[in-house]
């Protein structure tokens, strides 16, 4: 931040996200064409959209996934520009990305990625019998047994185990910003509420700040978001409070939708 | 790492080859003294060794009719290449000092204990083994065996020495299990063996310490020919282990060791082993198991050096509800071939044989599972699983499965499961979104392929494998 003008000091170091005019492709085809969005440590925001307007293709693009190519834009955490890094180092920075629907790894348990992950995260730490200690109480936190811990990860859990094992991670790893992709599809009442306290929990620490991808009302009044967005193919179109969230749950995302011309020629 | 991370708690206080480089295994120590053994195979040859360890003639007559079997038959047609496997360069005898067969560290040469220390052998004994042979080029300089387990029948000698100790013993069922003129290298075998083990245990004691020999190889083109001879008697249990290795040349050596497990009724034997000879190691070696009524064998292998490899241990059920289990894992980094497997022939009834084999290959590497399951008219309701996985950690590598299935028993159900693949790209960018980096990331996932079968191994062992698995892996990004 030496570079900063004093009076943008306070406002820049808040900042931890900063993404400008981002266009990026999956094999030639364009999915986002322009996306604007910085996001505040504190803030909570949540990104809406109909499906394939590119929220998910977001979450890649800013972890580094080779899979997508960035034509154009700038991506910058913390003060830092993302181009370059490797998915690792950029998680290694404090981004995190929580998985729609996470692999499940054979012979290697909970236990030994996290105890893995957190030392790549942090070269200091030491005390891995501390880390089996929380994660059980982690796991206990959402409802999961300590089997978890051990056991292949995530090989025959249910769609809800892998989402909560997601949200374990999270509080586990304790980046900066957490970037969760529809983590609360398909799971129980219950479930909804166990992964609202982790999140809560997450966001009361210093300095956090989350980004959500959901489609489920429920689930975001609980979780009350302090930013909205609607991204419409590939574009934030609209940004605001969390009125939006309503307000797109009683209208739907029709009148954001361009407007079909060639209904004809569809139709026949 | 999945081996380490998880016990790392634990794992500090206790004996540890985490230290071990591929360096340590591949330095040798000076050798002046392979100036007094020639190279090549002669008769002569035979015959000296054989006086050098003043045996019985029964034993001679055992070396002449292996050397004139070993001239009769044909390489392979099979398998890898070894035709540039040349006989005469080979030094098919050598010992590395004239202080052999100590039973403490302490009168062991010097120079040859600094290699054990090096790789931790005494450590790993006081801590928990039962008993521990080395052996240096063609002979042991050390064998001991705790005082407990001696004061209940066991016996657990350097070879040569049982032969001179144990005649009787050794004369019932050596040859018995491996045939002289099984294969051409068991007739090489047969010829010039020396140094190895002889375990035996009597009916109903269980050893409940693994027993442990380690084989180390040291001068340029040399063989090694180790003879291990196992009896387990009714009843009886125990768990031996063997680690094996040796130093880089750049020019062939030759590894033809050979087995022989005798597994009587109700006993269980389990036989580990971590074989990590240098690349330029010919590992032809021969392991076979008896099993009778009731009894259990269980093969565990790790095979990660050597440029070429052929090991397949054979299990022969011979009595009703025999079982065993083989697992193995073979890894095939650049210019090596693994060519491994297991063999089972059931002749008694009601028998069960579980196989699975892992194989990982590298850098260009090739791995091969070649197997064979023999059921006999007599092996009434035969239960067989076999179970093939290979990893390919890039593009140019190999992997092949060649399983051959002979049945004739309508009674007995086999099954066979192969699978083949890459390292899946979603895995490793999950983990890599998790903080790990590329090269840790593959290592975790080929720990987790090989998990199965790692904690099947003593800790100790979990943990050499898997330091073993991550000098190999280094270098696998690119």
């Amino acid at each position: 931040m030496s570079q900063s003008f004093v009076g943008s000091e306070s406002k820049s170091s808040l900042m931890v996200l900063c993404i400008e005019n981002v266009h990026a492709q999956w094999n030639d085809t364009p999915i986002l064409q322009g996306v604007n969005l910085e996001v505040d440590k504190g803030e909570m925001h949540v990104i809406l959209g109909p499906n394939g307007s590119g929220k998910s293709t977001l979450g890649k693009v800013i972890l580094g996934d080779q899979a997508y190519q960035k034509t154009d834009g700038n991506i910058r955490f913390n003060g830092e520009s993302f181009d370059g890094l490797e998915p690792h180092e950029r998680a290694q920075k404090g981004f995190f990305l929580s998985w729609q629907s996470p692999p499940s790894i054979d012979g290697v348990s909970a236990k030994d990625l996290l105890l893995t992950a957190k030392k790549s995260l942090d070269p200091d730490f030491r005390s891995s019998f501390r880390l089996q200690k929380s994660l059980k109480e982690r796991l206990h936190g959402m409802h999961l047994s300590d089997e978890f811990m051990g056991r292949s990860y995530n090989v025959g859990a249910s769609g809800g185990e892998q989402r909560k094992m997601e949200m374990v991670s999270l509080l586990t790893l304790d980046p900066l910003c957490a970037f969760l992709d529809e983590i609360d599809s398909g799971i129980d009442v219950d479930s909804m509420h166990a992964l609202n306290e982790g999140i809560q929990e997450f966001i009361q620490r210093d300095g956090k700040s989350v980004i959500l991808i959901s489609h489920t009302q429920k689930f975001l009044q609980l979780v009350k978001p302090t930013h909205a967005h609607l991204l419409v193919q590939g574009k934030i179109i609209r940004s605001d409070d969390h009125s939006l969230i309503s307000y797109i749950h009683k209208n739907g995302f029709q009148e954001f939708l361009p407007k079909k011309k060639n209904l004809k020629v569809l139709s026949s | 790492m999945s081996g380490i991370t998880s016990q790392d708690e634990t794992f500090e206080t206790k004996v540890s080859f985490q230290d071990i480089s591929r360096s340590d295994l591949d330095r040798p120590n000076p050798q002046d003294y392979v100036k007094h053994f020639k190279k090549g195979l002669s008769e002569d040859l035979v015959r000296q060794i054989s006086k050098d360890k003043n045996e019985p003639s029964w034993i001679l007559d055992i070396r002449l009719q292996g050397l004139k079997s070993f001239h009769e038959k044909s390489l392979p047609a099979w398998g890898p290449d070894i035709s540039q496997l040349h006989f005469d360069t080979i030094r098919y005898f050598s010992k590395g000092s004239d202080k052999t067969h100590q039973k403490s560290w302490d009168e062991v040469d010097p120079k040859i204990k600094a290699t054990f220390e090096r790789l931790k052998i005494p450590e790993a004994e006081r801590a928990v083994l039962a008993g521990v042979g080395a052996q240096y080029e063609s002979e042991n300089v050390y064998h001991n065996l705790k005082k407990e387990w001696e004061d209940q029948g066991v016996i657990f000698e350097d070879f040569d020495i049982a032969i001179q100790k144990y005649p009787e013993l050794v004369r019932k069922y050596f040859t018995r299990c491996v045939p002289i003129a099984d294969h051409k290298f068991s007739a090489l075998h047969y010829a010039v063996f020396s140094g190895g083990t002889f375990l035996y245990v009597p009916e109903e004691v269980e050893v409940t310490q693994p027993l442990q020999a380690y084989f180390r190889m040291n001068s340029m083109n040399q063989g090694q020919f180790e003879h291990t001879l196992i009896v387990i008697e009714k009843g009886a249990k125990a768990h031996y282990i063997e680690g094996c290795s040796a130093p880089k040349y750049g020019s062939e050596s030759l590894h033809a060791g050979c087995v022989e497990v005798f597994v009587e009724q109700q006993a269980q034997a389990r036989y580990s082993s971590v074989e990590n000879w240098s690349k330029d190691t010919y590992n032809l070696n021969t392991k076979r198991a008896l099993v009778k009524d009731r009894a259990k064998m269980e093969w565990i292998g790790g095979n990660l050096g050597s440029g070429v490899t052929m090991l397949y241990p054979c299990s022969i059920l011979i009595g009703d509800y025999a079982r065993v289990d083989h697992l193995g894992v073979a890894f095939a980094n650049t210019d090596q071939n693994q060519d491994t497997g297991a063999k089972v022939t059931i002749l008694g009834k009601n028998c069960r044989a579980s196989i699975i084999s892992k194989s990982l290959s590298k850098g260009g590497g090739t791995s091969t599972y070649r197997g064979l399951i023999d059921i006999k008219k007599s092996a009434d309701h035969a239960i067989v699983n076999v179970e093939c996985d290979a990893l390919m950690l890039d593009d140019h590598s190999v992997s092949d499965t060649i399983p051959h299935i002979h049945c004739v028993n309508d009674t007995a159900s086999v099954t066979h499961e192969a699978k083949a693949g890459k390292i899946s790209a979603d895995i490793l960018l999950y983990l890599e979104s998790r903080g790990i980096d590329e090269e840790s990331a593959k290592a975790m996932i080929v720990n987790g392929f090989l998990d199965e079968i790692v904690k099947t191994l003593p800790l100790e062992y979990a943990v050499e494998l898997n330091r073993l698995i991550e000098l190999e892996m280094e270098g696998s990004i690119g």
